[in-house]
């Protein structure tokens, strides 16, 4: 076993990097040149994990049409019932697609996708950054955890050639999963990950700032400076040019899924990667399936998702797609035409390995008693134990526990989304 | 007695000044030396007078107190402080000095940003505009085109402040409470509102009573119509609507985000029900409507939910209107666990990004005792010996804004009146008043310090040497001549911004590379590049 996963505690909030020993060792001479070949193992799998920040509404996503509770509950902003106009895409006579989502509807039916319902974070806070910190460490209810799973997940991991690319984040910021891991490279667009200089000043000024991040990198930002621009040399290689007009088959915002899916396909090491996607509060004017900010939403996702999936053509075996929200919204609407924060939610699965086609997990149903504190989805099924699946059976980790402090999955309790 | 206590603190604090750059070094005569300029800068300190060199100690204090306190020293800031006392800049920035007529002039191109939504949407569309007869879907569009010029002048003039404003300590706090009271200015109509938010909500009070700001954005439109509660209403069942039925009632958005981000934290010790108590407490505190003539705070009286409500054990007995709001507001204010939670937040910000305990309980004190001042909270935190600890200085990492406004200070530049200053703010990845979420920018460095920040810092620092960064103008000739002694430079700005040792590794390494180009523009270019991009300067 490499260096298992640093203590979750290691100060992080404090930046000194010295505890994170697998890092320095990680490093291994000097990447300065990052145009170095990057050895790979060819067909590795890649794990990418789409985060919808905001909590996403579950109930219209993945659409309980049987339920006629369903349709009590949300007055005005339910999906039709399969068949009436609008309706939902019907995937098993209890569930169906929100229509927005129709894109996806083929990678379903190929059995590529599969979709969770009632999953999400055992601890009952409604707070979106404490859930969402707690998915992102994986370490539910320990409010000191400062140490991203994924990060645990690379650290644990033996680094194959230069290890410059081995995780990517499209994100503004870095986000907490990979946070204990600075090697990461972070940018809100892959294509401004590079030094921009002046004419003539080039080979000075990257010369210098190399050196100057080249200190011995005691701090996070001086790290992660130092690391991105030796990756930053391999990730515009990777990516080319920017063709006008966007990335063929993807819409104008997909691009973030479009240069993921340019750095699998070349080789360049990519273990995981990370998209956040914000705009998932619908407290008001959500709407059903026409007008409002959800299916707006759904649109651009569904359409990424699919157009991901084509892109990558044979990748897509070595590909397992994550998509998960901090918790759900409640199972009524509120009043202003939204909903509020919630608990249980839905995951979704997608990938050429993945044993789709079904929709798992326990839902119990939408009666009043069936709901939790009286009024949203329950959680039957904690991420941790679809996450915990997806590296154990994909990223070949023989106990995914690690990642997940005081949580072990119960053999019995997988799903059985992955052979 | 006020100043007791910092020549006590002083008295003890002196010694743990870290300047490890001589004094001669650090006086930076070249940087000093603009007379145009000095007459407005430094108009209190008589050019005449030879001030004895302020000691290392002194000087580093001074450095720590701009860094943190202001966005950065300007050039001779930190000696002229140095020579005045941290401790009396410091008392002179809580009383608010007298506003630069640099900046007056600065802001007159952006005098629009900060009017009230009324006259904007009049001056937008003209007076023959009868607001009574139109509806919210055509004021949207109709000030559609507007908007985006608008908000970049918003965020201009905002940074034109942080750059040149006198009043350094005010508008740093703007800048955190900007935060802790984020509206996303893109959201629906919160655009029309986001100036008059941040120049009558947040900037009067945000050196004031904290119960006066919280009430403040709790009846401002811009908050009311970015967390909902404008449409939020008493329950009132299923209706019916065009095409079908409708739920109608409350909305806890601004409820929840009141208590776990604005007051008690989300460890606070509310409950589910107290997020719908509150809620309901809140229904009517609402936005007049586009027909009905205004753009102001209105409580809806049959909106509001008369029952008798309770929210942290305190009872809200039934039909109390309006004032139950400002009772639970006081209630909020006043609460153990919001004085906790904002004396941790205020010590993360300007101590460490982990607040010692020593001073979230000082300043817990501070806030407690003198009711929710926030000049004594100010106060408590530089009391506290954390706050001059050798860890906590030059160890901060600067966010996004911090570094534009400390490089644009450290440079002398002077905003040009563009709009180019916001759009440079969304290259260095914290878009001016683009922030979605209801948490507000962070300032932590495991938020900011990513590889595509990091990259983002440096090419900035690079378009800056090259005088490519636009939106402000830096007087190079004056303060910086191409032909001047770049060694100088760089041993001047190392010492007097950073700190640094003239022998120190990282001068050394920009003098080595800037010595590797001859043409003096490039040197210079390059030296203010690997100075303002150093791992150094990201720090404050």
């Amino acid at each position: 076993m490499t260096a298992p996963c640093v203590s979750r505690r290691a100060l992080l909030g404090g930046s000194m990097l010295s505890s994170l020993g697998f890092l320095l060792q990680a490093r291994g001479g000097r990447a300065a040149d990052g145009a170095e070949a990057v050895a790979t193992t060819p067909g590795a799998p890649v794990l990418l994990c789409v985060f919808l920040r905001g909590a996403a509404d579950g109930l219209n996503v993945v659409v309980p049409h049987g339920e006629p509770e369903y349709y009590r509950l949300r007055p005005s902003i339910a999906v039709p019932r399969p068949g009436e106009k609008n309706g939902a895409i019907d995937l098993d006579g209890r569930f169906g697609l929100h229509p927005r989502l129709a894109p996806l509807k083929a990678a379903f039916d190929a059995k590529e996708l599969a979709l969770v319902h009632a999953v999400g974070s055992p601890h009952p806070t409604r707070s979106h950054f404490e859930a969402q910190d707690y998915m992102e460490t994986a370490a539910v209810g320990d409010r000191s955890a400062s140490h991203g799973w994924l990060a645990s997940y690379l650290g644990s991991r033996p680094k194959v050639g230069s290890g410059l690319l081995r995780a990517v984040a499209i994100s503004s910021r870095s986000p907490l999963a990979l946070r204990g891991y600075p090697d990461a490279v972070v940018a809100g667009n892959l294509r401004d990950f590079r030094l921009t200089t002046t004419a003539g000043l080039e080979p000075v000024l990257a010369d210098g700032f190399r050196r100057l991040y080249d200190a011995d990198a005691t701090t996070l930002a001086e790290h992660a400076g130092q690391r991105a621009l030796a990756a930053s040399e391999v990730v515009k290689k990777a990516l080319g040019k920017q063709r006008r007009g966007g990335a063929p088959g993807y819409a104008r915002d997909a691009q973030d899924f479009a240069d993921v899916a340019r750095l699998i396909k070349a080789d360049v090491g990519l273990e995981t990667a990370w998209i956040d996607v914000g705009g998932w509060d619908t407290h008001r004017y959500e709407g059903s399936t026409e007008n409002g900010d959800l299916p707006r939403q759904l649109d651009r996702l569904g359409h990424a998702l699919s157009a991901f999936r084509a892109d990558l053509g044979a990748a897509f075996e070595r590909v397992v797609v994550v998509v998960m929200s901090e918790f759900g919204r409640t199972a009524r609407e509120n009043g202003t035409g939204g909903t509020d924060h919630g608990h249980g939610n839905f995951m979704l699965l997608l990938g050429g390995k993945v044993q789709g086609g079904r929709v798992l997990g326990n839902f119990p149903g939408l009666a009043a008693d069936q709901l939790f504190e009286g009024r949203d989805v329950p959680v039957t099924t904690d991420f941790r134990e679809v996450l915990a699946e997806v590296c154990e059976r994909h990223l070949k980790m023989p106990d995914a526990s690690l990642l997940f402090p005081g949580f072990k999955l119960e053999k019995q309790r997988r799903l059985g989304f992955l052979a | 007695m006020a100043t007791m206590w910092w020549s006590r603190l002083f008295a003890t604090t002196t010694l743990a000044g870290l300047c490890a750059c001589s004094p001669s070094q650090a006086m930076a005569p070249r940087f000093a030396a603009k007379p145009r300029l000095q007459t407005l800068r430094l108009a209190a300190r008589p050019k005449t007078v030879v001030d004895p060199p302020a000691s290392l100690a002194t000087l580093a204090d001074a450095r720590h107190v701009l860094n943190r306190f202001a966005f950065g020293p300007r050039p001779g800031e930190v000696e002229r402080v140095a020579h005045m006392g941290a401790a009396r800049w410091l008392e002179e920035q809580l009383a608010g000095p007298p506003e630069s007529p640099l900046l007056e002039a600065a802001l007159v191109p952006h005098r629009a940003a900060y009017v009230p939504p009324a006259q904007l949407v009049d001056d937008w569309l003209g007076d023959g505009w009868e607001a009574e007869t139109r509806t919210s879907r055509e004021l949207r569009e109709e000030t559609k085109p507007h908007f985006r010029e608008h908000l970049e002048r918003l965020a201009t003039a905002e940074l034109t402040r942080d750059i040149l404003s006198q009043r350094q300590l005010e508008a740093v706090m703007t800048d955190f409470w900007a935060n802790h009271f984020n509206v996303f200015a893109s959201k629906g109509f919160v655009r029309l509102f986001e100036g008059d938010y941040l120049e009558r909500a947040i900037r009067p009070h945000a050196l004031g009573k904290f119960s006066e700001l919280l009430l403040a954005t709790a009846r401002h439109p811009a908050m009311l119509i970015y967390l909902d509660n404008a449409e939020s209403r008493r329950e009132a069942g299923d209706v019916k609507s065009r095409g079908g039925k409708r739920h109608r009632g409350l909305n806890e958005n601004y409820a929840r985000e009141l208590l776990e981000l604005h007051t008690l934290g989300v460890d606070g010790g509310y409950s589910q029900a107290d997020v719908q108590n509150v809620a309901r407490i809140l229904t009517g505190w609402s936005v007049v409507r586009v027909n009905e003539g205004g753009f102001d705070f209105v409580f809806r009286k049959p909106a509001h939910d008369r029952g008798e409500k309770t929210v942290l054990g305190e009872s809200f007995p039934r039909g109390q209107n309006e004032a139950e709001g400002l009772r639970l507001l006081e209630l909020l204010a006043r609460h153990p666990a919001t004085a906790k939670h904002l004396a941790r937040q205020l010590c993360a910000r300007f101590v460490a990004d982990i607040p010692p305990d020593s001073c979230v309980t000082a300043a817990t004190a501070a806030y407690t005792s003198s009711d929710g001042d926030i000049k004594e909270v100010v106060r408590a935190i530089v009391k506290d010996p954390s706050f001059w600890a050798k860890s906590a200085r030059g160890t901060k990492l600067k966010t996004p804004l911090e570094l534009l406004a400390s490089a644009a200070r450290a440079l002398d530049a002077r905003p040009d009146g563009s709009l180019q200053l916001a759009k440079t703010m969304s290259k260095l990845g914290e878009p001016l008043l683009q922030e979605r979420v209801p948490t507000g920018y962070p300032d932590s460095e495991p938020e900011w310090a990513s590889g595509g920040g990091m990259l983002a810092r440096m090419s900035f620092a690079s378009d800056l040497g090259a005088g490519n960064v636009r939106g402000f103008d830096v007087p190079w000739d004056e303060s910086l001549p191409a032909g001047g002694d770049v060694d100088q430079l760089i041993t001047t700005f190392g010492g007097s911004m950073l700190g640094l040792a003239a022998d120190s590794r990282t001068l050394l390494l920009v003098h080595e590379e800037v010595n590797a180009l001859q043409d003096p523009e490039q040197k210079r270019a390059a030296a203010v590049a690997l100075l303002i991009g150093s791992p150094e300067f990201q720090r404050q």
